[in-house]
């Protein structure tokens, strides 16, 4: 039995002469929520691509696994628009539902719903705002109906009330079992979340632990990762 | 395949510019049609190649010659609908659901080469029906003009989804698409010319001509064009559509997307 959701081992990447990533390894439990925290530039999204295949130039290896070890259905919401600007929220869907292989548009309502866009279906997405836009992106995720989520700074744009949301979606999905694997700069929110996280810093995983176990007397996540970019055991 | 083929439908369904284009299409045929019926003549001039309708065989030449009209439609339609994926990074969905590059490329050229050939087709059937002289236009020439045709214009569909694929910008590639199609005659003029200082590479350089996409469109609009002559364009052209999509696929496979 796999106990590993996600493993990503000795991770190198190179844009050009710049090193992205030096050494990376993550470890992902099945059903966790993993927050991956990080500067900007710190290598989250190229980390993201990698582990969703996006990315295929690159030193190190990647495995994505049930517990029974077969392979992982994974969706995710990377930060690029990834989105027809021109057609509908349930257009966008439906042409995601032909590719999967779907065929009922009740699934496109439950997903719609699910993310709050329920009235704004048919409105062209271009008139999205940001916090929309991102909302969808979550739904053409669950479309897939995926066992891996894994979220690229999805609360970017959220008013504090989408926030709420997110969080309590993630949790209810959590619930049901789905590992989780989100990158954010709003500590405080994953901490609430999040039962796992790695900080990303200088193209390495400096730390990686469970919440509950980093997060004791009293220290918060916002705390420790001063602590290993700025100075401590992290230097 | 057949999901890919579904949803790249359902998107050129919903594009706008579809329609605009199957509008323009019908609209430019019958109007065409009824101005010669009513024995006003026009012409098209294209870079100072004046093209006047006198009868009706001249308008349905004017749907095979593809850099004085249809082509330039089909051009913008193309690349702007394969555009629009690298513009909103829409391949991302495809290829996280392990979608095969070969897959997604070969259902883009499908697509494109069948609406490139639509679009000559319904050219072509509607100034037969707006002519009023069914009967008389459907000879065997007719037929071979318009297999000939939907031949040609797959093959255009082929090389436009290419250079659609290859080219990351959007509007980069509808100028590129929109070049490849309006200066092609050009092209191949000054090539002809350049070739002059041997006549064995002039020969080369007339061989090529004959066999591109222009010199295919060239030979069916020319009077001299026969129904024998019909077999041998539609193979040139699946040989050129093979050609393009082969090497997209391999170019394409290749990229960072």
């Amino acid at each position: 039995m796999n106990k590993y959701a996600i493993t990503a081992e000795n991770i190198k990447m190179q844009y050009g002469v710049s090193t992205i990533l030096k050494d990376v390894s993550v470890h992902i439990g099945q059903g966790d929520i993993y927050a991956l925290v990080g500067k900007n530039g710190s290598g989250k999204t190229t980390l993201l691509r990698i582990l969703t295949g996006l990315i295929k130039d690159f030193n190190g290896t990647v495995s994505i696994t049930k517990a029974s070890g077969q392979e992982s259905r994974f969706a995710a919401v990377i930060n690029d628009p990834s989105l027809f600007l021109n057609m509908s929220a349930f257009e966008n869907l439906k042409e995601q539902t032909y590719l999967l292989g779907l065929l009922e548009d009740s699934l496109i309502e439950e997903v719609l719903k699910t993310v709050g866009l329920a009235d704004s279906n048919h409105k062209p997405v271009k008139n999205f705002s940001l916090g929309m836009t991102q909302r969808l992106k979550l739904a053409m995720a669950l479309l897939q109906k995926p066992d891996i989520l894994i979220l690229d700074e999805p609360m970017n744009g959220l008013d504090p009330d989408g926030i709420a949301d997110l969080r309590e979606l993630l949790l209810r999905l959590h619930e049901n079992g789905m590992t989780i694997l989100i990158s954010s700069h709003i500590l405080s929110e994953l901490e609430q979340v999040a039962t796992s996280f790695g900080i990303l810093y200088e193209g390495r995983i400096v730390k990686e632990a469970a919440i509950h176990d980093a997060l004791q007397n009293g220290t918060s996540l916002e705390k420790l990762y001063m602590q290993y970019t700025r100075g401590g055991e992290g230097k | 395949m057949i999901k890919l083929l579904r949803s790249d439908l359902y998107r050129l369904g919903k594009s706008k510019l579809l329609y605009g284009v199957i509008g323009f299409t019908g609209v430019l045929s019958f109007l065409l049609m009824m101005i010669m019926l009513q024995d006003i003549r026009v012409g098209i001039s294209v870079f100072g190649n004046l093209t006047a309708f006198k009868e009706i065989e001249d308008i349905i030449r004017l749907g095979t010659e593809y850099q004085k009209g249809l082509g330039i439609l089909v051009a913008i339609l193309i690349s702007v609908w394969i555009g629009q994926e690298y513009q909103w990074k829409t391949w991302q969905h495809k290829w996280i659901i392990s979608k095969s590059r070969t897959g997604i490329y070969l259902s883009k050229a499908i697509v494109s080469s069948s609406i490139s050939a639509a679009v000559f087709l319904q050219f072509q059937l509607i100034a037969l029906f707006s002519s009023g002289q069914v009967s008389n236009i459907i000879t065997s020439r007719y037929i071979a003009t318009v297999i000939s045709g939907i031949a040609l214009y797959a093959s255009l569909g082929a090389v436009l989804c290419l250079l659609s694929m290859l080219i990351k910008n959007n509007t980069a590639s509808t100028i590129l698409c929109l070049c490849y199609v309006l200066f092609s005659e050009t092209i191949w003029s000054s090539i002809t010319n350049l070739s002059g200082f041997s006549s064995r590479v002039v020969k080369i350089v007339e061989l090529g001509m004959r066999h591109s996409i222009y010199g295919m469109s060239a030979i069916i609009s020319s009077s001299s064009f026969s129904t024998d002559m019909a077999i041998s364009i539609v193979i040139n052209s699946v040989f050129i559509t093979l050609i393009a999509t082969s090497f997209g696929i391999t170019a394409f496979r290749k990229y960072e997307l």
